[in-house]
């Protein structure tokens, strides 16, 4: 506490308030968390900015399978390296108070792995084996569940999710909200 | 304030705490302690608290707060999930695979459960649907079906007869007089032992029918479970109503009321001994016998799985314990708080120590609105019970707020027809109100409402079937154009990828990410991009206006 609640002015601290979902005190321990990332650069400089592999240190980070993807999409740079203030956007729109609609965006930019703006059956098959881990499903089985997919969500018939199919699919779905959040 | 008590005063010896009944019988606890006075507060004076009606309304009170609170939440429940959630689809491949990380997720132990868990589950549900594809012939038919016929009869017979043990067991005077407290507890044993040996016999019998979906198997115990309990009550209440009730110069509703103190009693210690040594010595058992295969599972948990949908109706029935019992013995509900409260921590250490995560991912959403609903059926069926006391039998004649009454209900009538007097208006209107006539035409009026509530919702339905061909026929035409617009692109030499018209679709051509990138210092944070988006009308009135159909 009594560190932290110098390094920003009141000013800041509203502003910050203003615009992100968090209140003063979820900032100050926003700050916290990312202090303790990497003692030293912060110290020296709030606005540090930090790269990857030291963001990756968070272990709410570490073991998520998209991890790299949410680096990039947060990083205003857009290689991975985030300032306090990338980081604290990041962890704004993955807290509770978040609109679904903000964490749907979000969502969707990082299941786009190649930023061509939709979700293509290339980055479908890129989220499946991220999320089943060491093991893999055969290419069978994964065409199928690619198929399964595109037939409930892809409206149009091109063989991709553009943002207002997936918006429509996911909010709703009931688990998306809980599964999609951090808490630090 | 003169009241009559039992002359002889009885001492407190501790196995009161077990049968609820002694020393319990003349205090707050029954229904029996309760005077029918008029109290005057403070003495001889005009303000008066009258014991009859604060008693009942009390209770009717609490039983409509409870049934407002259970509505309000099971409507919630259910259309956030099912009316939102599947409409004419489920979208259960897509919120399997983008709502199938939970980011809360920060051990590796629980992360490498999660990829095991969702692998497994993708398979199952992929082999599933590959094998639906084979057909059962007709003598395969024919011969599951009178499985499922006889083991539905076999379950059928066994909860009747079980009924019939519970009736004989309440009505028996050979038991009571036998042991010294057991004569008590025999029939709250009995029920536990019942409740407790019987739920996973149904679950093994069910294994034999071979279900197709696993859903469905968990679905038909529950109800299995749910039709035992409840049968088993009913024969209960029954027992009680005629039998119990039939002795007018005892005090029947005090006995009623600390048998079903017995009953929460006997429950909470079975629930306490199901939790030892169901899961805290099937993990010890796990631990010292098993140890030779184990070596490639270091790190991982042993122990048995938590049963969710066990402990959710033993806690259900709990509750219909207390509602059934609440008229009777009003401070049975703080002897129930007592008792979720020392389980809920009991059951808490329990599944952090004992059990083992389980592969299968459990669809909390959906299940939610399941245990809900079977929880305001028990609420009702305990609800008619509780009426058909108070309307219906008469109370008895030396104890309680209704003594001498003919019914508990009589009280309400009086005061009505006591306002003939005063307020004639009141009168008339409840009268008009409660008549035969008007009953029926407002229940004519609730089943026609609900008819055009469900003729709108197949409207709607066939209008959203109507609203995607739509789209489809849209997706076409986007593909033609933009073929059109890559041939002349290429005459002209210019590089225009489709990508870009679905650029212009989504949100982040409005820019947001771009414009952090290109001012220096401060970058666009999600929440200034969001409203911005908000107040930007025209932009996107397509997307909107494709929004705003569909939902």
């Amino acid at each position: 506490m009594g560190g932290s609640q110098s390094v920003f002015s009141e000013q800041e601290l509203s502003d910050y308030q203003e615009l992100t979902y968090f209140t003063k005190k979820e900032i100050l321990h926003v700050f916290k968390r990312f202090q303790t990332l990497d003692p030293d650069s912060v110290e020296r400089d709030k606005n540090a900015k930090l790269n990857r592999e030291t963001i990756l240190k968070l272990p709410e980070l570490q073991v998520n399978p998209f991890n790299d993807r949410i680096t990039t999409v947060f990083s205003s740079a857009g290689d991975g390296c985030m300032t306090f203030e990338d980081f604290l956007d990041m962890m704004s729109v993955f807290s509770d108070n978040a609109p679904k609609n903000v964490k749907v965006e979000y969502a969707f930019r990082i299941y786009d792995f190649d930023e061509d703006d939709v979700i293509s059956g290339k980055d479908l098959r890129e989220v499946i084996n991220r999320l089943t881990g060491e093991q893999a499903l055969n290419d069978e089985e994964m065409e199928q569940l690619i198929q399964n997919i595109l037939e409930e969500a892809d409206l149009d018939d091109d063989d991709s999710l553009s943002f207002a199919e997936f918006e429509h699919v996911i909010s709703k779905a009931p688990d998306f909200i809980n599964s999609f959040r951090i808490r630090l | 304030y003169g009241f009559s008590v039992n002359e002889t005063s009885v001492s407190f010896t501790g196995e009161e705490l077990l049968t609820g009944g002694n020393w319990f019988n003349n205090t707050e606890l029954y229904y029996g302690f309760y005077t029918d006075q008029v109290i005057e507060i403070p003495v001889n004076s005009t303000t008066s608290y009258n014991m009859k009606y604060a008693y009942l309304f009390t209770c009717g009170g609490y039983y409509i707060l409870c049934l407002i609170t259970l509505a309000i939440s099971i409507s919630q429940s259910y259309k956030m999930n099912y009316i939102e959630g599947s409409g004419t689809h489920t979208f259960y491949n897509v919120s399997r695979v983008f709502c199938g990380w939970d980011y809360n997720i920060t051990d590796k132990a629980a992360a490498r459960l999660k990829h095991k868990s969702f692998y497994n589950e993708m398979k199952e549900y992929l082999s599933g649907s590959k094998k639906k594809s084979h057909k059962k012939n007709m003598e395969e038919r024919c011969k599951l079906l009178f499985l499922r016929v006889l083991t539905n009869l076999l379950i059928l017979g066994s909860i009747a007869g079980l009924s019939y043990l519970v009736f004989w067991i309440s009505g028996s005077g050979t038991l009571k007089g036998s042991v010294y407290i057991l004569s008590d507890l025999a029939l709250s044993l009995c029920v536990s032992a019942i409740f407790l040996v019987f739920p996973p016999i149904f679950s093994k019998i069910a294994q034999f029918e071979k279900y197709e979906e696993p859903k469905n198997e968990l679905y038909i115990n529950m109800i299995r479970t749910m039709l035992l309990k409840t049968c088993v009550l009913g024969i209960l209440v029954y027992f009680w109503f005629t039998d119990t009730a039939k002795d007018k110069y005892s005090c029947w509703e005090t006995a009623v009321g600390s048998e079903i103190y017995r009953l929460v009693l006997v429950d909470f210690f079975f629930i306490l001994g199901a939790t030892f040594f169901l899961e805290f010595l099937r993990r010890i058992c796990g631990q010292y016998c098993c140890n030779k295969g184990n070596e490639e599972q270091e790190g991982q948990a042993m122990g048995p799985e938590f049963d969710i949908g066990r402990n959710t109706l033993d806690l259900i029935y709990s509750q219909a314990l207390c509602w059934l019992g609440t008229f009777y013995s009003p401070l049975l509900s703080l002897v129930m708080m007592v008792k979720l409260f020392i389980i809920f921590y009991v059951k808490m250490v329990s599944v952090l120590q004992n059990c083992q995560p389980s592969l299968r991912p459990w669809r909390a959403a959906k299940s939610h609105t399941i245990f809900m609903g079977f929880l305001f059926f028990f609420f009702l069926m305990a609800m008619v019970a509780v009426a058909v006391g108070v309307i219906i039998i008469e109370p008895s004649k030396v104890c309680g707020p209704f003594r001498g009454e003919e019914k508990a209900y009589s009280i309400v009538t009086n005061l009505i027809d006591s306002w003939k007097g005063d307020l004639k208006v009141l009168h008339d209107i409840i009268n008009f109100i409660s008549s035969p006539g008007s009953i029926a035409s407002i229940l004519v009026a609730l089943c026609v409402g609900t008819y055009y509530m469900r003729i709108v919702m197949i409207g709607h339905k066939e209008m959203v079937t109507l609203l995607r061909q739509q789209l489809h026929m849209e997706g076409r035409d986007k593909a033609y154009l933009l073929r059109m617009l890559q041939d002349v692109s290429q005459k002209k030499k210019e590089k225009l990828g489709p990508s870009n018209v679905n650029r212009l679709l989504s949100p982040t051509s409005n820019s947001t990410l771009e414009a952090g990138q290109r001012t220096a210092g401060r970058r666009v944070f999600a929440r200034t991009a969001a409203d911005t988006v908000a107040t930007m009308a025209p932009g996107n009135t397509r997307m909107r206006n494709l929004n705003g159909v569909l939902r």
